[in-house]
């Protein structure tokens, strides 16, 4: 073998080697950033199946703690248990129609009545000369 | 993936063997108009021999002795209780006199314009207004005014017509007539004042009385339109008309 040829070997050589090598680095570093496979496409098997108990438990809530994601229904309310455990949470705010501070448009309920007509007026037809 | 699903199932044993396998349920508990009219009686004021007075209204509710001048023993005229639209009688006094003030010198809601009588103090019931009634009539402006608090509202106006001018001088309110109809000529309220056309001795049936009312035909506002009776807008006759009683002076000039 020719020292070129000697040299564009070691070169070749060195391209496969490093391509080899980032291909394994590759596969590797996917493998451990991969998300675990669900289990219930992989193999068919619901894990609540072989251990219904996990699935029946309710873990102790804190009902001071507004961060805790317990479902505050009683057992036996609404869906299944655990049916609605991971459902987004929803708030319901109450919004007042009238401000409580605000005076009363007509706290007499004067409104509903008709105006009084003015003191000494008659209902009659003028003829004044218009 | 056995591995897996076998590390779950002992992964929850464990969590159910430390809390006993026991399930917790928490408990969660979720104007300015001021006050017009005040009533007193004629033995209430100060006796004196002559006294101008403004702001006296003499009401009655029976038919009304009129004398042509004071001492006299015979009425010279007498006026109904209530006036031919049915309202209370009224009339303005412009002096007291007699050493006990029993004579009271009074404007009439007769022609001609400006008509006085006597009336004996002791046929009527005393009020006072504070309230006047200004009709500027080279301005076109009608303004309300208290006597303690000035001038109440104004608002432009329609006057007579050059051939049948509103006529000047003092009178006095009348008649508060609600027409019934917002739309008609006189819109919602007519005013009947104690003053009569100079140049129309008969209108509509009536004998050429002048009135301040409403009217339909807002657009004559401002002008020299009417045939003597005073147009405000509709609004301000509703509030004219809540605002002053009767015998109200009303001042044309």
């Amino acid at each position: 073998m020719t020292g070129p040829t000697r040299i564009l070997a070691l070169i070749v050589g060195a391209v496969f080697g490093l391509g080899a090598f980032g291909v394994s680095y590759a596969s590797t570093a996917y493998a451990f950033a991969a998300p675990a496979p669900d289990v219930d496409l992989e193999i068919g098997i619901d894990p609540c199946d072989l251990q219904p108990d996990i699935c029946d438990w309710d873990f102790p809530v804190d009902p001071e703690d507004p961060e805790d994601p317990e479902d505050p229904e009683e057992p036996g309310e609404g869906p299944a248990d655990g049916a609605d455990d991971y459902a987004p949470e929803t708030t319901t705010t109450t919004v007042p129609t009238d401000d409580p501070t605000e005076e009363p448009d007509d706290p007499a309920g004067d409104d509903d009545v008709p105006a009084a007509e003015p003191e000494d007026a008659v209902q009659a037809s003028p003829n004044f000369t218009g | 993936m056995r591995t897996h699903v076998l590390m779950l199932v002992v992964a929850g044993t464990l969590a159910l063997g430390a809390c006993g396998g026991s399930s917790e349920a928490s408990d969660r508990s979720p104007g300015p108009a001021a006050e017009p009219t005040t009533t007193t009686t004629a033995d209430q004021l100060e006796p004196s021999v002559v006294v101008p007075v403004d702001g006296l209204v003499a009401g009655t509710d029976t038919d009304l002795a009129v004398y042509g001048a004071i001492g006299d023993t015979a009425p010279a005229q007498t006026l109904p209780a209530q006036t031919e639209f049915g309202s209370r009688r009224v009339l303005r006094v412009v002096g007291r006199h007699g050493t006990d003030g029993e004579w009271l010198e009074v404007l009439l809601p007769v022609r001609p314009n400006g008509s006085r009588g006597f009336v004996r103090a002791s046929d009527v019931t005393l009020e006072s207004t504070t309230l006047t009634v200004d009709v500027d009539l080279a301005a076109k402006i009608l303004r309300v005014s208290d006597e303690d608090s000035g001038v109440l509202f104004e608002t432009a106006i329609a006057i007579g017509s050059p051939e049948n001018p509103t006529p000047t001088g003092d009178f006095y309110l009348t008649d508060i007539l609600i027409t019934g109809d917002e739309d008609s000529a006189y819109g919602p309220y007519a005013l009947g004042l104690s003053a009569h056309s100079e140049t129309l001795s008969e209108f509509g049936g009536g004998d050429g009385q002048i009135g301040i009312h409403g009217t339909n035909q807002p657009s004559s506002i401002g002008q020299a339109a009417s045939h003597g009776c005073v147009r405000v807008p509709n609004d301000i006759v509703t509030t004219l008309a809540n605002t002053v009683p009767l015998g109200t002076p009303v001042v044309i000039h």
